[in-house]
C-alpha cells in the first residue's frame, strides 16, 4: 500500500517535469527564432539626435529665433564613481530589485526618503565626482549630488532601466567648466571620476528680439507625453520611416511599425510596446523640443527638421567587462530645419512697440482714478491687399529667453502677459462694428446713402431706453454722418431694417466669429451669438445691441483688421499671415459689395477722421487722409469702456490697416486715435510735426 | 513496486543509493560552468558552498537518521525559534529572511533550516500513527506545517512558504491519509485565495500575478525579469549560444541570473540539450528518492525519504516553472544549483538524509501499511 502511494506521488511529480519539458520544447524549439530576434532587439537602442532647428528671420533677414550652442554635461550613471574601488550610488542601487528602484524613483513614500537619503549621503561623502564637479561649477556639494542622484534614478525609472545610457546632467554650463571636464576626460592620469561624464554640444534656442517679438515667435518647450499622443497626427511624409513598416539596418530588422488605429506605432518586434518605445519613432518623440505658441508652434513641422537616428549596440568591452553602447550605424540621416522669413520688420516692430509702451505709460499717468494701474494695449498693422502683417504688438508681453524663470511672475500679473491679445483677446467691438453694419445695410439695399433716420438721443422699446451716446440729439442723420458722429440711434434703425440674420451673415462673411487662420498658434474665434441667425430667443433689443457692436458678441483685433481691410480693398477677405509667402497673400473670399455702398462707407469713415466733427480728429495727419472708426465698447457696468480705433491709410490708396485697442481705455477717439496717429507716422516715416494739432470740437 | 534487492555483501558505507548521489552531484557539477559564466565573481564562493554542502551531506551519512528523528522536535523547535528571531531583526534586502552573522561575511537563512526540520518532524509525527485517514488525524501535521509557513510569509518570503504545502501533502498522503480529504483541503485552500486577494495580499504581490497573466502590459516593471528570462531561454534554442556567449547573460540583461534565474543562463548558453539533461537528472534524483522510500520498511525512514524527494522535486519544479512563466514569479532558488550558502548546504543535507535512509538497513518489522484496515492482511 505504501509503495503504491509513493508510486502515485512519483507519477504526479513526473507529470510536472513532463509539463516543463513540453514548455521548454515550445520556448526553445518552436518559438526560438522569435525570441532570438527579441534578444537582438533588446541589445540595441535607437537614439534620436535633434537637428538644428530652423531660424525665424524678420523681413530683412535679422534673426528672431535661432539655435546657439549649449555646452551640456551628460552622465553615464553606470560609471558613477569607481573611486576607491567603490561605487557610490550604483552600489547602493544595485542592492535593490528593479521594481523597488522604480518605486524609489517615482513614489514619494517613506521608502523613498530612507533609501534616497542613504544614497544621497553616500554621494556627498564619498563621491569624488560630486566633489570635483561642485568645485568646478562653484556650487554646493549637496546641490550637485542631488542632480547626480536624480539623474541616476531617472535613468532607472525609465523603461530600459539601463544605467549605461547617458543622461543629460547640466545644460548650458560655462565654457570654462565644459573645457575643464573635456580635458580631464582626455587625461589618462586625471581623476577617473570624470570618466562618468560626457561632454556634448547641444542646442539652445535664443530669441534676440526678446519681448518685442515674444508673442509672434512664441517659444520652445519639451513635448510632454500627453501632448505627444495628440501630436502624432501631425506626422508628415518626411517623417514616416521610409514607409517600410520596419526600421532596419544592414538587412537586420530591429524595430517594427505596426498600425494602431489610423496611426503607425513603433514596437519591438512582436512585442507590444512599452512606454519608451514610441520615443524611437522617427516622428515626434516624447521630450523633444517643440514650438509653443506663435510661429514656433505653427511652423514647428518646418522648423524642426528630421532627427538623426543612431543605432547603438550594447557590448561588453575590456578586461573589466564594463557594458558600453557602441554606435552601429545611422539608419536615417539628419535633415536640418528650414529657416522661415516673416513679413515683419524687426526695427519697425521695435519702434511701434516703443510707441505703444510710451503711450500706455502716458495714459497711466493721466488717469489717476485707476490707482496707477498700468494699461494693456494692442496694435496691429496689416497690408489690406495681401494680409501680410507688418506689426503685431500685445502689451504686456513676455521674453521667451527668460520665460521659464519669469513664469510665476507672469502668471501673477493681472494683465495676462502670456495672452496674445491681437489674436486671442476677445472683446466687444462697440462702434467699430458700425462700418460693417453700414456696409451690410447698404449692400442689401435696406438703406440708401441718402436715407435718414431721426435721432432724438433715445429709442424706447418696451420701457427700455436705448440711448445714443450721452443722449445727444443728432436729429435727421444719414449714414455717412452717423458713422462720423457714431450715432447709435441711426444704427438701431439700420440694424432693425437689416435684420439680425443678415447682420450675422455679414459679420460672419467679414471674418467675425471664426478663426481667420493666421499662422500664429493660439488664435481664438471670438463669438457671434448663434441665436441671431436662428432667431430663437432673440429680441429686437438684442438686434439693437448687435447693431452697435454690443451684447454677447466678441471679436479679436485681428478679425477687425480683416474686416477693415475688406472695406479698404473693395470687399476681398484677405488671409492674415506673418510668413513671407506669396501663396498666403491670395485672398480667401470675395464679397463684392456694390461700389456705391463701399464708397459711402469709406466716405463715412473718412469723415470720422478728417471731418471737424469726426470722433477721431486726433488721428489726422498732414501727408495723407485716413479713414477709420472709433469704438468705446461697454463690457462691464462701472468699468471703463474698451477703447478701439481701426483705420486704414492713405485713404485714396490704402497701404496699411491699423487697429489699436486699449482695454479699459475709455474713449476710442481720445485714447487710441492719437496712438494710431503716432504709429502711422512711424510706419510711413513721417516727422513728428506732420500731425495736425487742433482743438477738440465740443 | 519491487526494486532489485541490493547484495548484502556490499560494505555498509557503500550501500547507499548511488542513483541519488550521482544525479545530485551531476546536477551540481553540470551547473558550475554556467555559474562561472553567469557571475565569475561569485564562482569561487559557490565552490566553497558546494564543498561545504558535500561535507554536510557526508556528515548526514555519519549520523544514523533515527538519531535525528529522536531529536526531531528539538530541531524543529530550534528552527522555529530562529524564524521568530529573524522577524525581530532589521531588514536585509527588503525582507526579514536573513540572520546576519557579523564577522563571518555571510548570512544564514532560517527558512532553509526549517525545510529540513519540517521533513524530520512530519516523519516523526506520522511514523507511528494510524489516525491520518481521518480528518482529525490530519490536524497535527497541518498545524506543524502552517505555523512555520505563517512565519515565513511574514518575512515576506512567498517562494519558500509555497514549498511547504507540497511537502506536507506528499508526506501525509504517503503515510496513508484519505486522498479525498486531501483534495478537499487543497480545493478549500485554493478557494481561500479569493479573500486573500481581496484583503491580505499587497499591491506588489497582486501586480506580480497580474504581470504573470499579461506580461506585456507589465513589461517595464513587474514582468521585466520574466520577459528577459523567456527571451534568454528561447534564444538558447536547441544547442544554446555556447558557454560564455549568451547575449542576455553576458550583457547583464537578465536580473538575478546567478541565483533564482540561473536556469535561464543554462538554457541560453546550453540550449535545450543542457536543460534537458538537467531536468532528467532532477527527475532521476527525485525518482531515486521515492525508490529509497519505497524500499524501506521502517516507517520513519520511508517518510523522511518521501519528504526529501518531494521537497527537492517541488522546489525544482517551482523554480523552473517560474522561470519559464508557467507559474507567477516568486523568489525561490534552484536546489543544488543556485548561488547561495544556506540553500546549497540544506539541499545537500536533504540528499545526505536520503542516502542515510537508503543505506541503513535496520531490522525492524514495519507494518506494510499505515492504515488500520490493512492490518488484517499483514
Amino acid at each position: 500500500m505504501f509503495q503504491k502511494r509513493v508510486l502515485i506521488l512519483a507519477c504526479l511529480f513526473a507529470c510536472g517535469f513532463v509539463l516543463i519539458v513540453a514548455r521548454l520544447v515550445q520556448l526553445q524549439v518552436m518559438d526560438s527564432e522569435e525570441y532570438r530576434q527579441q534578444g537582438a532587439s533588446r541589445r540595441h537602442r535607437l537614439i534620436q539626435i535633434p537637428p538644428r532647428r530652423g531660424k525665424i528671420l524678420d523681413s530683412r533677414g535679422r534673426a528672431l529665433a535661432e539655435d546657439q550652442p549649449s555646452y551640456d554635461l551628460w552622465l553615464i550613471p553606470a560609471q558613477v564613481d569607481y573611486v576607491d574601488g567603490k561605487r557610490a550610488v550604483v552600489s547602493q542601487l544595485g542592492e535593490l530589485s528593479p521594481d523597488k528602484i522604480v518605486r524609489l524613483a517615482r513614489s514619494s513614500g517613506r521608502q523613498r526618503e530612507l533609501d534616497y537619503d542613504l544614497a544621497f549621503r553616500e554621494l556627498v561623502e564619498t563621491s569624488s565626482l560630486v566633489r570635483n564637479l561642485a568645485q568646478l561649477m562653484k556650487q554646493e556639494d549637496e546641490a550637485v549630488a542631488r542632480v547626480v542622484l536624480d539623474a541616476c534614478l531617472d535613468r532607472l525609472a525609465d523603461s530600459e532601466q539601463d544605467l549605461t545610457v547617458p543622461r543629460l546632467l547640466f545644460e548650458n554650463v560655462e565654457p570654462r567648466v565644459y573645457l575643464a571636464v573635456e580635458k580631464e576626460r582626455g587625461n589618462p592620469y586625471g581623476d577617473p571620476a570624470f570618466q562618468s561624464l560626457e561632454t556634448h554640444v547641444g542646442m539652445r534656442r535664443v530669441y534676440p528680439a526678446g519681448e518685442i517679438m515674444g508673442h509672434i515667435t512664441g517659444y520652445v518647450g519639451r513635448l510632454s507625453r500627453e501632448e505627444y499622443a495628440t501630436l502624432r497626427g501631425e506626422w508628415v511624409d518626411g517623417n514616416r520611416v521610409g514607409g517600410q513598416g520596419v526600421i532596419s539596418y544592414q538587412g537586420r530588422t530591429f524595430f517594427a511599425l505596426e498600425p494602431e488605429g489610423e496611426e503607425m506605432q513603433i514596437v519591438r518586434l512582436r512585442q507590444r510596446t512599452r512606454r519608451g518605445e514610441l520615443e524611437h519613432y522617427a516622428g515626434y518623440f516624447a521630450n523633444e523640443t517643440v514650438g509653443r505658441g506663435g510661429v514656433e508652434q505653427y511652423y514647428n513641422q518646418r522648423l524642426r527638421g528630421r532627427h538623426v537616428q543612431r543605432l547603438l549596440r550594447l557590448e561588453k568591452t575590456g578586461a573589466g567587462g564594463q557594458r558600453q553602447l557602441s554606435c552601429v550605424g545611422e539608419p536615417h540621416p539628419a535633415r536640418d530645419g528650414v529657416d522661415i522669413r516673416l513679413t515683419i520688420d524687426l526695427e519697425q516692430q521695435r519702434k511701434i512697440h516703443g510707441i505703444m509702451l510710451e503711450e500706455l505709460e502716458k495714459l497711466r499717468l493721466e488717469h489717476r482714478g485707476r490707482e496707477g494701474k498700468p494699461y494693456a494695449g494692442v496694435c496691429l498693422l496689416m497690408n489690406p491687399e495681401t494680409g501680410a502683417i507688418y506689426a503685431l504688438i500685445s502689451v504686456p508681453g513676455f521674453d521667451p529667453n527668460t520665460l521659464a524663470a519669469d513664469f510665476p511672475e507672469l502668471l501673477k500679473d493681472e494683465r495676462t502677459p502670456l495672452l496674445n491679445r491681437v489674436i486671442a483677446g476677445q472683446y466687444p467691438p462697440g462702434s467699430v462694428m458700425k462700418p460693417l453694419i453700414a456696409l451690410g445695410a447698404l449692400s442689401e439695399g435696406v438703406i440708401q446713402p441718402d436715407t435718414t433716420f431721426c435721432c432724438e438721443g433715445v429709442i424706447t422699446l418696451k420701457n427700455h431706453d436705448f440711448i445714443c451716446m450721452r443722449r445727444v440729439h443728432h436729429g435727421n442723420i444719414n449714414v455717412e454722418d452717423a458713422l462720423r458722429s457714431s450715432c447709435n440711434v441711426f444704427f438701431y434703425h439700420a440694424g432693425q431694417a437689416l435684420g439680425s440674420k443678415k447682420i450675422f451673415k455679414w459679420a460672419w462673411d467679414l471674418s467675425l466669429g471664426h478663426e481667420t487662420g493666421i499662422d500664429i498658434s493660439g488664435e481664438r474665434p471670438g463669438y457671434l451669438p448663434p441665436s441671431a441667425m436662428t432667431g430663437r430667443r432673440w429680441s429686437t433689443g438684442q438686434t439693437y445691441h448687435f447693431s452697435i457692436g454690443q451684447g454677447a458678441l466678441t471679436v479679436t483685433p485681428l478679425q477687425m483688421a480683416v474686416a477693415f481691410a475688406a472695406i479698404a480693398n473693395g470687399g476681398r477677405i484677405v488671409q492674415p499671415h506673418v510668413l513671407d509667402s506669396p501663396q498666403l497673400s491670395q485672398s480667401r473670399a470675395e464679397l463684392a459689395p456694390p461700389t456705391e455702398a463701399l464708397e459711402t462707407v469709406r466716405l463715412g469713415m473718412w469723415k470720422v477722421v478728417q471731418d471737424p466733427h469726426g470722433s477721431a480728429r486726433k488721428a489726422r495727419l498732414r501727408s495723407f487722409d485716413i479713414a477709420g472708426k472709433t469704438g468705446s465698447a461697454e463690457w462691464k457696468k462701472a468699468k471703463a469702456t474698451h477703447a478701439w480705433f481701426g483705420c486704414y491709410a492713405p485713404f485714396e490708396k490704402p497701404e496699411v490697416v491699423c487697429i489699436v485697442l486699449v482695454p479699459e481705455g475709455n474713449f476710442g477717439g481720445g485714447t487710441c486715435a492719437p496712438i494710431a496717429k503716432r504709429i502711422l507716422q512711424a510706419y510711413f516715416g513721417l516727422s513728428e510735426d506732420d500731425a495736425v494739432e487742433e482743438e477738440a470740437v465740443g | 513496486m519491487r526494486w532489485r534487492r541490493k547484495p548484502l555483501a556490499r560494505p555498509y558505507v557503500l550501500r547507499f543509493d548511488w542513483l541519488v548521489l550521482l544525479s545530485a552531484l551531476g546536477v551540481t557539477g553540470m551547473s558550475l560552468p554556467y555559474m562561472y559564466s553567469a557571475s565569475p565573481q561569485h564562482f569561487q564562493k559557490q565552490l566553497v558552498w558546494v564543498a561545504l554542502g558535500v561535507a554536510a551531506m557526508l556528515l548526514m551519512l555519519a549520523v544514523d537518521y533515527r538519531t535525528l528523528l529522536r531529536y526531531a522536535y528539538d530541531i524543529y523547535g530550534g528552527a522555529l525559534a530562529l524564524l521568530i528571531l529573524v522577524l525581530l531583526l532589521p531588514q536585509v534586502r527588503g525582507a526579514r529572511s536573513w540572520i546576519a552573522l557579523p564577522g563571518l561575511g555571510f548570512n544564514i537563512q532560517p527558512t532553509e533550516l526549517m525545510k529540513f526540520a519540517l521533513v524530520l518532524v512530519l516523519a516523526k509525527n506520522l511514523m507511528h500513527r494510524e489516525t491520518q485517514s481521518t480528518l482529525r488525524g490530519l490536524v497535527a501535521p497541518f498545524v506543524l506545517t502552517l505555523i512555520p509557513m505563517a512565519l515565513i510569509l511574514k518575512q515576506p518570503d512567498l517562494g519558500s512558504a509555497i514549498l511547504l504545502p507540497p511537502l506536507l501533502f506528499a508526506v501525509v498522503f504517503a503515510s496513508g491519509a484519505n486522498a479525498f480529504h486531501l483534495i478537499s483541503i487543497a480545493l478549500a485552500g485554493a478557494a481561500s485565495t479569493v479573500p486573500m486577494w481581496m484583503f491580505v495580499m499587497k499591491q506588489y504581490q497582486k501586480n506580480r500575478i497580474l504581470a504573470f497573466l499579461s506580461p506585456e502590459k507589465y513589461e517595464a516593471r513587474e514582468a521585466y525579469q520574466l520577459i528577459m528570462s523567456l527571451i534568454a531561454i528561447g534564444s538558447g534554442s536547441l544547442l544554446g549560444e555556447g558557454l560564455g556567449n549568451g547575449t542576455l547573460t553576458e550583457l547583464d540583461l537578465l536580473p538575478d541570473k546567478h541565483t533564482d534565474f540561473i536556469f535561464g543562463v543554462i538554457a541560453e548558453e546550453g540550449g535545450f540539450v543542457a536543460v534537458g539533461i538537467l531536468i532528467s537528472l532532477y527527475l532521476l534524483l527525485m525518482l531515486g528518492g521515492f525508490r529509497v522510500a519505497s524500499a524501506r520498511k521502517e516507517p520513519g525512514g520511508r517518510l523522511i525519504a518521501t519528504g526529501c524527494a518531494a521537497l527537492l522535486g517541488s522546489q525544482a519544479l517551482v523554480n523552473i516553472g517560474v522561470v519559464t512563466a508557467l507559474l507567477p514569479t516568486t523568489g525561490i532558488t534552484l536546489p543544488l544549483v543556485s548561488y547561495g550558502g544556506s540553500s546549497m548546504i540544506i539541499s545537500f543535507c536533504l540528499i545526505g538524509l536520503l542516502l542515510n535512509v537508503g543505506a541503513s538497513q535496520p531490522l525492524v518489522l514495519a507494518r506494510e501499511s499505515f492504515t488500520g484496515k490493512r492490518l488484517i492482511d499483514y
